[in-house]
């Protein structure tokens, strides 16, 4: 069953076989393989249990239930925008759903620096298979493009840019185009509707509204975990729940699992553990159509332009383009300044499309504990992630005049709106500096890379810890590097990955 | 309101609780004064004083009285060494280290960091001059996953725990005492019945003592208990558990049969930002009683205080009493205090009296410091905010949000849908980390005396829309975190004013699509078995507890 644990008297002891920290893809996913295969399960998750009659599309309502900080969360500059899910399902509540796998020549270059004997190519590709047709993974049939999507596309087909339609995990999907606040009509094949009830009918435990605080190990192997309830409304601790267990697998996120870690004083000596950690910076451009784009309405995103994504070449460019769309709250805060020009582009709000160039990044950031609950992250693009993520804001102003818009408008400080002409150029000269543009990312990652060498990485190719028997790790924390692609289809299958071995291992 | 006639027939006397074992700390009952020009000030027909700060033991205050009976019972009455739990702070740990000292024991005493307060120091002084043994931790939280046992357990490691505010259902016995004291004086023509009891209300057993102990000695006062601490447990059910413990300790001495206990109404409102956390209100409440000759401290009693100053204001009458719960003031202390602290509680203290660093960050902070101390002399003279209820933003941040949605948002077509734009601010807010909230607080008394920074004499709110779109403009321009709170307060303001349907027609926008669920329980809310069949019904444990 799924719990209230903010319900719970001050004080609970628990034990389990196995403790998962976070109910994400990663987390639920390894929650049901060793529920399934017979194991007492506890899964500790922050936030709520959700159901779709809870998601009632209203911005200011849903940001504080789906995401850490209500959607505020930072680097700890503010330079950085880090969307961040929360509730049973983690990020796969609020996700855009777009089914990516890494491209094989990035992993076969993981395989050649970090090892990585448990993940060759053939159990890449097995365990992906075995995620699609889990999620009924599909590609969006052209006839379901909005205008927004449809507007990319021509674009690229003016420019002669290479770009193409992506895949899903929806089914039911009316194309409300409220994904980002959760889907009221259960259309998302996500962690929630799929994982969480096939762990659940096999026993596992869900505690909702708690959070660990730290990983008990002695003498090298996990002993349990420490948590705290969070009171609704504030989410202030409440009581403490503590948990014997001889596995614990972190699940939390690739900021959470690090910190956890970090604070735990989990031995690491290769030191990799939370200063390796990726993003996928993000900028977005606006463009104003004499047409209504209603970029609101329907699916959000269903086309892509990877023209200036070559992660197969070295050195090549690394940035995807993708529309971007946002309800009236989010594109408020999203335009700069305020006044009468803010209100005037406000007005325009259904004339608008917007595209995001998102960097396949190499800037490594860090994440540190802070205090109990907290964590704080540092990450600003390094000037070769600044180029790319400056081409990528030409690129995205490039797209929208080939689309018909009739002025770009950047959201710099201070704004600029540039009347659409070919050349763009302008934009190139650029110098980004904290503050003067909004820089936004929804997929960090690889802050504890997996990696066979024990002197170099903390875990191994199956998510096992190197240095803490018993402790296992499981979400997008084990990437390697950047990975170019969105990230939920991965973490899928690292949950699959690391659920099987952790099952497979006898003794804990 | 009409009290019934006390019947002296029925009526228990503190002479019915001599079976119970006590150390005989507290003998003469503590004085009543009446304070007649704060009562007509406040357009009260009355109001008394409770002066517990006169109980004789252990420095006064209304912990000896608890301590009176839970010391002489086992196993403490034996035991070498006790446990105790306090704040930096503390006036529990006070009252524990003056009893060790007469009882000549020795104390574990377990602190936890709190912002300090008035006469704090002084505290922490005295205990760490005590026969006690510090141990330190950063927070409550902390505290609890370091030594849960210090909160669950009767012992730990052999030492009886005596746990927070000294409530256990024995120590209350010391304030059923209270409450029948009282009654008598009542009784002896010192004072009318009252009314309304004003207490503050911490670990509990100091409000329900005396509602059982006035019952008892057949008063029926209303007792209004200002809480001093954070809702994390429900308040309600605690007074309940603790007051079916007190009745079951007094059912062992023959005590059967007793009356319902007063009501007891809890009163949140005076909190701000949290334990420990002083408030402008509880500081003029401090600074008025200071002119009666009375010493408070901004935590507990100051907002009781400022409790009673408001609902008189807001003309709720009757004979009034407030039940002073401080102790007096001077302690003594060891010139060396600070040695005996363990390193990291006196590093922490020294930081706070070294004050800001340097930093660009500290200077703000620092500087916001200075304009909160300025807030809480200027938070009167604000127009009322009709039915403002916010659980993060005080009525004259919510002034300040309104203010700033003006001067950001010119008028437009939709006439400027101001008036749900602090309550959005609020909604947003809740539920974000202490930290930020802080920060968020910060921002807000950056902003309505910040202005004093670019020499304009008038606060915020009192500016015209223009000059505060001004002062908006010129704190942008200054970059750094000034420009951060210019940025903050703008993206509060138009989330919470574009979130407003009635802002979306002119954006083309058609809103939702799925109509708003008034309560998440309520009957209109949609069922879908196939996930509402996961949730155990609240409070349900899991099968993999361990007993």
């Amino acid at each position: 069953m799924i719990y209230d644990a903010s319900s719970f008297p001050p004080l609970v002891r628990l034990r389990a076989d196995l403790c998962v920290v976070g109910s994400g893809p990663g987390g639920a996913m390894v929650a049901m393989v060793a529920a399934e295969a017979g194991l007492s399960v506890l899964v500790l998750e922050a936030g709520d249990y959700l159901t779709p009659a809870d998601m009632t599309q209203r911005e200011e309502v849903m940001f504080p239930k789906l995401y850490w900080d209500a959607g505020g969360r930072t680097t700890k500059d503010r330079a950085v925008k880090i969307h961040q899910g929360r509730g049973v399902g983690g990020s796969s509540l609020h996700n855009l759903n777009l089914c990516k796998r890494i491209p094989a020549s990035l992993r076969a270059r993981w395989a050649k620096e970090r090892g990585l004997a448990r993940l060759d190519a053939a159990t890449w590709d097995a365990l992906y298979a075995e995620v699609e047709a889990l999620l009924e993974v599909s590609v969006v049939p052209p006839e379901r493009y909005n205008r927004h999507n449809q507007l990319l596309e021509k674009a690229c087909g003016l420019l002669g840019w290479r770009g193409g339609g992506l895949s899903h995990n929806r089914s039911g999907c009316i194309g409300s185009g409220f994904c980002e606040v959760g889907c009221a009509y259960d259309g998302k094949n996500n962690a929630a509707k799929v994982l969480i009830p096939r762990a659940v009918a096999a026993g596992a435990e869900i505690l909702s509204r708690c959070q660990a605080v730290r990983v008990k190990h002695e003498g090298g192997r996990v002993t349990g975990v420490e948590a705290v309830t969070l009171e609704h409304g504030t989410n202030r601790p409440l009581g403490v729940v503590s948990i014997v267990s001889e596995r614990v697998c972190l699940s939390g996120s690739a900021t959470a699992t690090p910190a956890l870690l970090r604070r735990s004083g989990v031995p690491d000596p290769g030191g990799e553990t939370g200063r390796t950690l990726r993003i996928h910076p993000a900028v977005v451009a606006a463009g104003d159509f004499d047409e209504p784009v209603r970029a609101f309405d329907g699916i959000p995103q269903t086309y892509e332009c990877t023209e200036h994504l070559r992660i197969d070449e070295e050195g090549g460019r690394r940035v995807w383009i993708v529309p971007a769309f946002a309800h009236p709250v989010g594109t408020a805060t999203l335009i700069p300044g305020h006044g009468a020009p803010h209100r005037e582009l406000m007005q325009r709000y259904s004339h608008m499309g917007a595209l995001t160039a998102m960097i396949h990044d190499e800037t490594r950031g860090s994440v540190e504990p802070s205090g109990e609950l907290g964590l704080t992250i540092d990450y600003w693009p390094d000037a070769s992630d600044r180029r790319e993520l400056v081409f990528g804001l030409w690129a995205c102003a490039k797209l929208l005049v080939a689309a018909g818009a009739r002025r770009i408008v950047l959201p710099t400080r201070p704004l600029r709106v540039l009347p659409a002409t070919e050349s763009m150029d302008a934009i190139l000269e650029l110098d980004l500096q904290p503050g003067s543009i909004d820089v936004t990312a929804v997929h960090p990652m690889a802050s504890v890379p997996m990696g066979d060498d024990p002197r170099v990485a903390a875990v191994d190719s199956a998510g096992k810890h190197h240095h803490v028997a018993g402790l296992w790790v499981a979400d997008g924390s084990l990437f390697p590097s950047s990975i170019g692609v969105p990230p939920q289809l991965s973490i899928y299958a690292m949950g699959l990955h690391v659920g099987r071995a952790l099952v497979a291992q006898k003794t804990p | 309101m009409t009290i019934p006639p006390r019947d002296p027939r029925n009526a228990l006397r503190t002479a019915d609780l001599d079976g119970i074992p006590r150390l005989g700390w507290v003998d003469a009952p503590s004085p009543v004064t009446a304070s007649p020009r704060f009562a007509e000030a406040l357009g009260l027909p009355a109001l008394f004083l409770k002066r517990d700060d006169l109980v004789g033991a252990l420095h006064g205050g209304s912990k000896p009285r608890k301590l009176d009976y839970l010391l002489a019972a086992p196993p403490f009455d034996t035991a070498p060494a006790w446990h105790a739990i306090g704040a930096v702070g503390s006036g529990n740990l006070v009252a524990v280290t003056a009893a060790a000292i007469a009882r000549e024991r020795r104390v574990h005493a377990h602190v936890f960091w709190a912002p300090l307060s008035s006469g704090a120091l002084e505290n922490i002084a005295f205990v760490a001059s005590g026969p006690t043994e510090l141990a330190y931790y950063g927070s409550r939280t902390v505290l609890g996953l370091r030594s849960p046992g210090l909160f669950l357990r009767d012992a730990v490691a052999g030492a009886p725990v005596i746990p927070p505010g000294a409530t256990t259902p024995r120590g209350d016995v010391g304030m059923v005492r209270a409450g029948l004291e009282l009654c008598a004086q009542v009784e002896a023509g010192e004072l009318p019945a009252p009314e309304r009891i004003y207490v503050s209300f911490g670990s509990g057993g100091t409000a329900v003592g005396l509602a059982l102990g006035l019952a008892m000695g057949g008063l029926r006062p209303q007792i209004i208990g200002v809480c001093a601490v954070e809702r994390v447990f429900s308040l309600r059910r605690r007074i309940g558990l603790l007051e079916r413990q007190l009745r079951a300790e007094l059912a062992r001495w023959g005590l059967a049969e007793l009356p319902p206990s007063c009501p007891i109404v809890l009163d949140h409102g005076e909190l701000g930002a949290g334990y420990s956390f002083p408030t402008a209100a509880s500081l003029a409440a401090c600074e008025r009683l200071a002119e009666e000759g009375l010493s408070l401290e901004p935590a507990y009693t100051g907002k009781a205080m400022a409790a009673l100053v408001r609902d008189a204001k807001a003309g709720v009458r009757g004979v009034t009493l407030f039940w002073n719960t401080a102790r007096r003031e001077g302690l003594p202390s060891d010139p060396d205090w600070r040695a005996r602290l363990p390193p990291a509680l006196a590093r922490r203290l020294a930081e706070e009296a070294r004050g800001p660093r340097p930093s660009r960050r500290r200077v703000l902070l620092g500087a916001t410091a200075v304009v909160l101390g300025m807030v809480a002399y200027r938070v009167t003279g604000y127009p009322p905010l009709p039915g403002w209820s916010g659980l993060v933003l005080s009525a004259w941040e919510a002034h300040v949000a309104r203010a700033a949605a003006e001067a950001l948002l010119p008028p437009a077509p939709d006439g400027g849908a101001y008036d749900g734009v602090a309550e959005g601010v609020d909604r947003y807010l809740q539920g974000m980390p202490e930290g930020a909230l802080r920060e968020v607080h910060g921002m807000f008394a950056l902003l309505e005396h910040g202005t004093a920074l670019g020499g304009r004499l008038s606060r915020f709110t009192a500016l015209s829309p223009e000059e505060r779109r001004g002062f908006l403009e010129s704190l942008e321009t200054r970059g750094g975190l000034l420009a951060q709170a210019y940025g903050g307060i703008r993206d509060l303001c138009f989330l919470a004013y574009y979130r407003q349907p009635e802002t979306w027609p002119a954006l083309g926008y058609d809103g939702p699509r799925v109509a708003p669920v008034a309560s998440e329980s309520g009957a209109d809310r949609m069922a879908w078995p196939a996930y509402d069949a996961l949730k155990a019904s609240p409070g349900t444990l899991p099968r993999t507890v361990v007993p």
